[in-house]
């Protein structure tokens, strides 16, 4: 056995004692069903799987890495887009999936408390008879985790209107990389002292692990309305969203599709989207019902203006559900067109969604592969789905999605909306951001997570050292001239 | 007189740190008496200033409109006070992207104006004079009555161009609604006093104004029914933009007052709903639309200090769960009868947020603001002194304990380990 395996085989006999033969992981065939997360082309083999049930055990694993200086990897339902969870050499991946109590329903006060493992589509299962729903639903709703909300900041199709997984969390109990118990914000919706939720929502597993969240919960609107509007072009239905949006309606939803994506879906999900559109929009409508029947009349008119060709106007639960099917169906239909594709997050101004569209056509044409887009429309969130036939072609699909990100970033947007930076896109954060930025940001991961062992190697391109005397960044000679990197 | 260092006048002349001045018992933060300040007009010379002070291990105030120098314990020192006024430019507004970046020393009210050109707002309506800037309103997280329909400075920032203490700027965020590239510097520096940087410039999510507004008042009653009945109002599928209960010390009757923004429809319609759920504390209520309801609120923002002495008075912000007003209200009159207090409070019943008044001796201040914060902080909420003499903020602590100092403290080392700015104004004597 190599002194690194022997101290593993330390590592993992204490982390036995502390989770029990049930909570660990070891055995390499099983092993592999950790080492990779949604984004299935970056693949690596943790040491250990932990898969604790309580806080304190939580808190006793972490000890423990940190004891043996050996890198841990938070994971929830490993449903992530960017690699965020996906496990460094040598590491132990600790997985929450185990912790899926509901501690506390508190309606009156619109709040829950659960664990990191609980399904975001049980929260609002939990609360629905009595009216009340859960709003951040990312696509993969049924399967992803809250605690995979936290780290990511997901979002979903009604985050327009009511906001991101930051917007809902109040407060939360989290593990720090040294294996400290802490509470931060509270169940109010202020507590003294710097916004610690705040940022450690989107923090991409950095800075510790939560272990109970007290989330908002929002009341059922009274009516809702959904529509599939289909339009000859992605530049008319553009028009149709800046239209509405114009006209100071906020809808609950603005989501768009273009050909190829019909194409794609309805060969799956069969929802009935018009296949020779040249682009279709939902549109929903919530609130109060003599507000949505009016601001219904108003969206009619302003997408007939913009050109559409046919507005169908869910007629039931049953319809509005197929129409959502459609949309939420989207990605995994890209398989059917493509056994490979890439997809893409990027975020543009709103406005400059037109030009955008031509410049993604202009890079699909001189790349020879397909892009089908599909958006979130009201917040300009795009996400491009590269298609590429063959596996060797997967670093020409990259640089064209790469090439894509770099134009919403030229166009004054984001590199990812909702998905996070995890591994995949950590080669563009120096678009968006210089090294004095990136230094000041991994300033918050110092604080947290000085040592560096907390899901290590993530979203920023090169880690701060926490130890550094402190002093205004001087980018060093050798930087300047391309020769050395920072460490 | 001035007070002038008359050495650091002459060395930050020459630093280029743009306008600067000797400073006068005017400039004053808390009580402690700064000896120069500057005025500077861009974010270079903000940096030039913070890289000096830095290196010198002197000490830096940052002000925006001077409205809330009393929040948080006297600073420790101050050598300079950071004047943000002169950089008061609004850098961008894309009203198609509902979108705006603005230099932190603009004032909120002329940023407002600006908007309302292209019929949009920042939807932010603290209670603040109309000196208070955009810096300002961020580094104190302060929100107003609407906080429960459009959320707090949090839910609207979307970016932060800031000074570091060491004076490298630096920016978080972007200028785009949905982003979740890097950590999130805007919510960090959202409510941190100017502890951590100085903020340079700020980039916000807009709202359209909606096309009408309606408040329906009801008539003075009981106001632990008025606390049941704003629980019952958050229950239904009403869409308030604000509930407040407006009520003071010594009566136990309470006003309720209920906003609704949308098409002039819905509105009236929600504020008859209102009326409706209140049974009887619904009789004579009236309705505010217009010019009338656009008074109404402008004379809210003004606090609920308005009527009383200016000496010996403290303003505490207290945050609590909805359903626990009603018997912290009671607890309030309670100590503050037994303690000979004068006060009132406007409740945002919907988010829990009360700003609360009172006025009597320091001694029984200091006694009602340990006894409410107790309470406060029993049904896990919390209670911070938001305005009181220097004499008396010495002598409290404003701010309460928080279970995550230490982290707190942690991130004050990383991004200002020489405490530069603000030294202990913040949470713990940060």
């Amino acid at each position: 056995m190599t002194a690194i395996a022997t101290e593993i085989a330390e590592l993992a006999r204490e982390i036995e004692a502390v989770v029990g033969p049930g909570g660990l992981i070891s055995r390499p065939e099983q092993l592999r069903v950790y080492e990779t997360d949604g984004l299935t082309v970056f693949r690596q083999m943790p040491a250990l799987v932990v898969l604790p049930t309580t806080t304190a055990e939580v808190r006793d694993v972490v000890r423990l890495c940190r004891r043996y200086a050996v890198p841990f990897v938070p994971r929830g339902s490993g449903t992530g887009l960017s690699g965020g969870a996906l496990p460094i050499e040598g590491c132990v991946v600790i997985g929450l999936s185990k912790m899926q109590k509901i501690h506390e329903v508190d309606l009156a006060n619109q709040r829950i408390v659960v664990e990191p493992g609980v399904l975001n589509l049980w929260v609002t299962e939990k609360v629905a008879s009595a009216g009340y729903y859960y709003a951040p639903d990312p696509s993969s709703q049924q399967v992803c985790s809250i605690g995979g909300n936290v780290a990511e900041n997901s979002g979903g199709a009604h985050c327009l209107k009511y906001g991101f997984t930051v917007n809902h969390v109040l407060g939360m109990e989290i593990v720090t990389p040294d294996g400290e118990v802490v509470e931060i914000g509270g169940t109010t919706v202020e507590q003294p002292g710097y916004d610690l939720p705040g940022i450690f929502v989107g923090s991409e597993g950095m800075l510790g692990i939560c272990t109970k969240i007290t989330l908002r919960l929002v009341q059922r609107a009274e009516d809702l309305r959904l529509s599939l509007v289909a339009f000859t072009s992605t530049d008319a239905a553009g028009e149709a969203v800046s239209g509405i949006i114009g006209a100071g309606i906020v809808p609950s939803a603005i989501e768009m599709m273009d050909n190829l994506a019909i194409q794609a879906t309805e060969i799956s999900a069969k929802a009935g989207y018009p296949l020779d559109a040249g682009a279709v929009l939902l549109v929903e409508l919530d609130g109060r019902a003599t507000e949505v029947a009016a601001q219904q009349v108003q969206v009619e008119t302003i997408c007939r203006e913009a050109g559409a060709t046919e507005v169908r106007i869910a007629r039931n639960a049953e319809e509005r559900a197929l129409f959502w099917k459609g949309r939420k169906a989207a990605f995994a239909a890209m398989g059917r067109l493509s056994p490979n594709y890439i997809v893409q997050d990027g975020v543009i101004p709103r406005t400059t969604l037109p030009q955008v569209l031509r410049e993604i056509a202009a890079l699909s044409e001189q790349y020879g592969l397909r892009v089908a887009n599909v958006f979130h429309a009201g917040d300009g969130n795009l996400h491009p789905l590269v298609l590429y036939p063959e596996k060797e072609d997967y670093e020409h699909a990259e640089r064209l999605a790469g090439d894509i990100l770099k134009t919403c970033v030229a166009h004054g947007g984001s590199i990812t909306g909702e998905h996070g930076v995890g591994v995949e896109k950590q080669p563009y954060m120096p678009v968006m951001f210089t090294e004095a930025d990136m230094d000041t940001h991994q300033m918050i991961r110092c604080a947290f997570n000085p040592n560096n062992l907390c899901n290590p190697g993530k979203v920023y391109p090169t880690p701060r050292l926490c130890g550094e005397t402190p002093g205004k960044y001087e980018p060093h000679p050798l930087e300047l001239a391309g020769i050395a990197e920072r460490f | 007189m001035t007070i002038a260092n008359e050495a650091l006048l002459a060395t930050l002349e020459r630093a280029a740190v743009g306008p600067v001045r000797a400073a006068t018992a005017d400039d004053r933060v808390a009580g402690v008496q700064p000896t120069v300040v500057t005025a500077p007009t861009t974010a270079e010379d903000v940096a030039a200033l913070l890289t000096y002070a830095n290196s010198e291990q002197l000490k830096v105030l940052v002000r925006g409109g001077g409205t809330q120098l009393h929040l948080g314990h006297p600073p420790t020192g101050g050598e300079i006070l950071l004047d943000m006024r002169g950089l008061d430019r609004l850098v961008e507004h894309e009203p198609g992207d509902m979108t705006a970046t603005v230099e932190a020393g603009m004032r909120l009210v002329d940023f407002q104006a600006a908007l309302s050109k292209a019929g949009q707002w920042l939807a932010l309506d603290p209670a603040l004079p109309a000196e208070a800037t955009i810096g300002g309103v961020v580094a104190t997280a302060v929100s107003g009555p609407r906080r429960l329909r459009y959320g707090g400075v949090r839910d609207q920032i979307i970016g932060v161009h800031v000074a570091r203490a060491d004076g490298t700027l630096a920016k978080g965020g972007g200028k785009v609604v949905k982003n979740v590239a890097g950590f999130d510097l805007p919510k960090l520096f959202t409510g941190s006093l100017g502890t951590l940087g100085v903020i340079v410039s700020a980039t916000f999510r807009l709202y359209p104004y909606a096309a009408s507004s309606a408040t329906a008042i009801l008539a003075p009653g009981d106001e632990a029914a008025i606390c049941d009945l704003a629980v019952k109002l958050l229950a239904t599928t009403l869409v308030p933009s604000a509930i407040d209960l407006v009520g003071q010390v010594g009566t136990r009757a309470a006003t309720l007052t209920v906003r609704f923004e949308g098409s002039a429809e819905a509105t009236a319609e929600q504020v008859a709903a209102v009326v409706r759920e209140a049974g009887p504390l619904g009789a004579n209520a009236t309705t505010l639309i217009g010019e009338a309801e656009a008074d109404y609120w402008r004379a809210a923002a003004a606090g609920p200090l308005a009527d009383l002495a200016a000496e010996n008075v403290v303003r505490l912000k207290v945050s609590l769960l909805p359903t626990t007003v009603r018997d912290w209200l009671a607890t309030a009159h309670e100590r503050a009868g037994r303690l000979n207090l004068t006060g009132n409070w406007r409740v945002h019943a919907g988010h829990g947020l009360l700003d609360v008044g009172f006025a009597g001796t320091p001694e029984s201040l200091r006694a009602i603001v340990a006894d409410l914060r107790t309470a406060a902080v029993a049904q896990g909420g919390s209670l911070v002194v938001t305005d009181a003499p220097p004499a008396l903020l010495a002598t409290l602590d404003p701010w309460g304990s928080s279970p995550a100092l230490a982290l707190m403290q942690r991130v004050k080392a990383q991004f200002d380990p020489h405490n530069t700015l603000n030294p202990g104004r913040y949470v713990g004597g940060i």
